[in-house]
């Protein structure tokens, strides 16, 4: 045990002689955040221009649909921007507004006589996703128009049933993805570091010829890396406690425990490829890069319990896809999964195929490197 | 010019001392690209419906087949599953129907807002699918004016916001580490003590960081047009692009080096500078869509002019004023080359 405090003293040392790397783990999560935050936290509505030639009166009411209808965001559907045509079509073409719908002179009249009533929709549709909004969006407006109409009722009706009351947006659903990101990172990062020095000073050779066993020198490395990265994780924890209002409370030992896991495995990754490239720089940008397409393809966008077909098969062999619901249910309802100890089961899986093959994969290269 | 061509060919020769460097800065984005175009929003949609074997459950389900863009994908691809295995889905449609009416009723075991509403629209667009057929004349008709002639996959556009940030991440990184290198192995006295001007030196070291850069930008291009098929209507004015942004990237990179002057803090601002400029960049949709602090904070980010010049040489359509944007890009590339020379003066001269 001693060896191992003098080790990693050995080891904070050299941390606090360039700490910089810290900032690593913490600004791309926290960049991220921010512009994740202000494209996907305000209002995810459509910007419509209304332009209502109708001489009759269906047409204002068409458009108190539109302003109202609610999605299950509480929010609603369109947000409605007053412009003539000629600056609808301006603001269309600028991209600062969605779609133009334009209610023509005798739709009031077509309605009440039923002889084919018509709306022009504008739309882009340069992306797929936001051209079906456009189209299914519409489907809300017509269902609740023909429903104040008084029109012959549907073959059939729609009925929805929710487990809960609480909805949670998409926003929260991303920073909790990030949360993990930057835990990751944090510690990634600060094993890159902490092995960069001894790469640079060579003290490789010292390792290498080390009589004793190498498992203490890469322990006390991997605890320092890990408490980084959950001191980082942390920080965007607070961050998002201030932005969204949302704590783990006392359950944050178990937030710590399974970013601590996930940490583990990515650490020895990291470890064992900063020894064979030997290249900071390398490691660094397969890191930065590689751990955002992680959290892009492991669950940092989406729930993976709810869209298990849309996350790849080769996502299934990283801990961050198992690890990221049960984490946004800490954090974001205070409550502990029933799946949690199934997910912590696995992640010690992770994290101890990890360590034991990460150590001894990196105490070979270290006595091969000497 | 002979003295040009010759650092010229030094430049390049010093870029072998660091391939795998090299090699990752020119792949990495079109990799994320790639990886990302697996898992990016996609508008058809698995439902689960329980098929309950009466008239209004089959005829509902051939509904489902009729959600759909008039020029591009399905926006449904229904599941049919048993009762049993309903039971442990977060989504289900079940057809109820009792003496009075017929009910499409979805359970949802899930709270994921944004899911839930994909989920109702799209319950809501087949029912009211129906609902047409049976008013006849009488249903209202949406007619469609899209902009393309067929709908573009998200991933292209995507791609198009990540073209900047390759070709920035290679010159900025490339750059700043190779200029915070000589920092390091004091090679920046030779540069100090040499008889060639600095523009020269600048010169000799833009070119080859804008052929780094390029390459990497049209190794995204070609895997853009392989996944998507969307390719530019114009190479030439793609390469243009890329070389402003490339003077851009290339020059910060320098100036990042020349400040920073060790590795580790060189390479992280240089990172740290590259995501920046990508997610503030309208790189998941224009800026002007979103509105607010993003666009604010994009006006003055070089890869959203970018972005708004290369929209039109992808989707035929303008994308603000192209003529601004090229100006203001310009303005960028200018500010940051003469921020270059200046800093590298101030720096490399005063080295002992």
């Amino acid at each position: 045990m001693r060896r191992f405090w003098i080790l990693l003293c050995t080891e904070l040392k050299a941390w606090r002689s360039e700490p910089i790397s810290a900032v690593g783990g913490l600004l791309p999560p926290l960049i991220l955040l921010v512009a994740f935050g202000l494209i996907f936290g305000g209002r995810l509505t459509m910007k419509t221009a209304f332009i209502d030639n109708d001489e009759g009166p269906k047409g204002a009411q068409l458009k108190g649909i539109m302003a109202e209808e609610l999605s299950p965001f509480d929010q609603p559907y369109y947000d409605l921007v007053d412009a003539d045509e000629a600056t609808a079509f301006r603001l269309f073409n600028e991209n600062r507004i969605d779609g133009i719908w334009i209610i023509p002179t005798d739709f009031s009249k077509k309605v009440e006589e039923g002889k084919h009533p018509s709306i022009d929709m504008h739309l882009s549709n340069y992306n797929d996703d936001k051209a079906k909004n456009h189209r299914i969006y519409a489907s809300e407006i017509l269902w609740k128009f023909y429903k104040e109409l008084g029109m012959p009722p549907p073959p059939l009706d729609r009925m929805e049933s929710y487990p809960g009351t609480k909805m949670i947006g998409w926003f929260p659903l991303i920073a909790v993805g990030v949360m993990l990101l930057s835990a990751m990172l944090g510690s990634m990062f600060n094993i890159l570091l902490l092995n960069h020095r001894q790469l640079s000073s060579k003290i490789t050779l010292e390792l290498s010829l080390a009589p004793k066993s190498l498992i203490y020198a890469l322990a006390a490395k991997t605890v320092l890396a890990l408490f980084m990265g959950l001191f980082l994780g942390t920080i965007i924890l607070i961050v998002l406690y201030f932005w969204l209002g949302c704590w783990p409370g006392k359950n944050i030992w178990a937030v710590w425990l399974i970013c601590g896991l996930v940490s583990l495995f990515w650490i020895n990754i990291s470890m064992y490829a900063s020894f064979l490239f030997k290249k900071y720089i390398t490691g660094g940008i397969t890191t930065v890069l590689g751990g955002i397409l992680i959290f892009f393809l492991c669950g940092g966008f989406k729930s993976v319990r709810d869209q298990v077909a849309d996350i790849p098969f080769f996502a299934w062999i990283f801990p961050n896809t198992y690890a990221v619901d049960p984490l946004r249910d800490i954090i974001l309802t205070g409550k502990l999964s029933n799946d949690l100890p199934l997910t912590i089961g696995i992640l010690v899986l992770f994290a101890s195929a990890s360590l034991g093959i990460g150590f001894f994969a990196t105490i070979r290269r270290l006595r091969i490197l000497g | 010019m002979k003295r040009l061509f010759l650092l010229i060919v030094c430049e390049f020769r010093m870029s072998r001392t660091s391939i795998p460097i090299h090699l990752l800065a020119i792949l990495q984005p079109t990799l994320l690209f790639l990886l990302m175009a697996i898992i990016l929003v996609h508008p058809t949609f698995d439902m689960n419906v329980i098929d309950s074997n009466i008239p209004e459950s089959s005829r509902f389900i051939s509904a489902m087949d009729s959600v759909r863009s008039p020029i591009g994908e399905p926006y449904i691809k229904p599941i049919l599953v048993d009762e049993k295995t309903a039971t442990t889905l977060r989504q289900v449609i079940t057809i109820e129907k009792d003496q009075k009416k017929a009910i499409a009723h979805q359970r949802f075991a899930l709270i994921d807002a944004n899911l839930v509403k994909n989920y109702r629209n799209r319950l809501t667009a087949t029912l009211l699918h129906l609902w047409n057929e049976d008013l006849g004349s009488k249903s209202v008709t949406i007619r469609e004016h899209p902009t393309v002639g067929r709908d573009l996959p998200y991933t292209a556009y995507f791609g198009l916001g990540l073209l900047p940030m390759a070709v920035m991440l290679a010159t900025i990184l490339i750059g700043s580490t190779f200029v915070a290198q000589e920092f390091e192995d004091k090679t920046v006295l030779e540069l100090k003590m040499a008889f060639a001007p600095i523009f020269l030196i600048l010169c000799a070291r833009l070119v080859r960081l804008l052929v780094f850069g390029c390459i990497a930008g049209f190794v995204l291009v070609a895997a853009i047009g392989l996944s998507t098929n969307v390719w530019p209507l114009s190479f030439l004015n793609i390469g243009a692009i890329f070389l402003i942004v490339g003077i851009i990237g290339g020059s910060l990179g320098t100036i990042i080096g020349l400040m920073a002057k060790r590795l580790l803090p060189c390479f992280i601002s240089s990172l740290v500078v590259t995501i920046t400029c990508w997610v503030f960049g309208s790189s998941f949709g224009p800026a002007e869509s979103f509105g607010g602090n993003y666009e604010l904070i994009s006006k003055f980010v070089p890869n959203t002019y970018a972005v708004k010049m290369l929209f039109p040489n992808y989707f035929g359509l303008n994308l603000g004023s192209a003529v601004s944007s090229a100006v203001i890009l310009a303005l960028f590339c200018a500010l940051f080359l003469w921020l270059s020379h200046f800093v590298y003066k101030q720096q490399i001269m005063k080295e002992r």
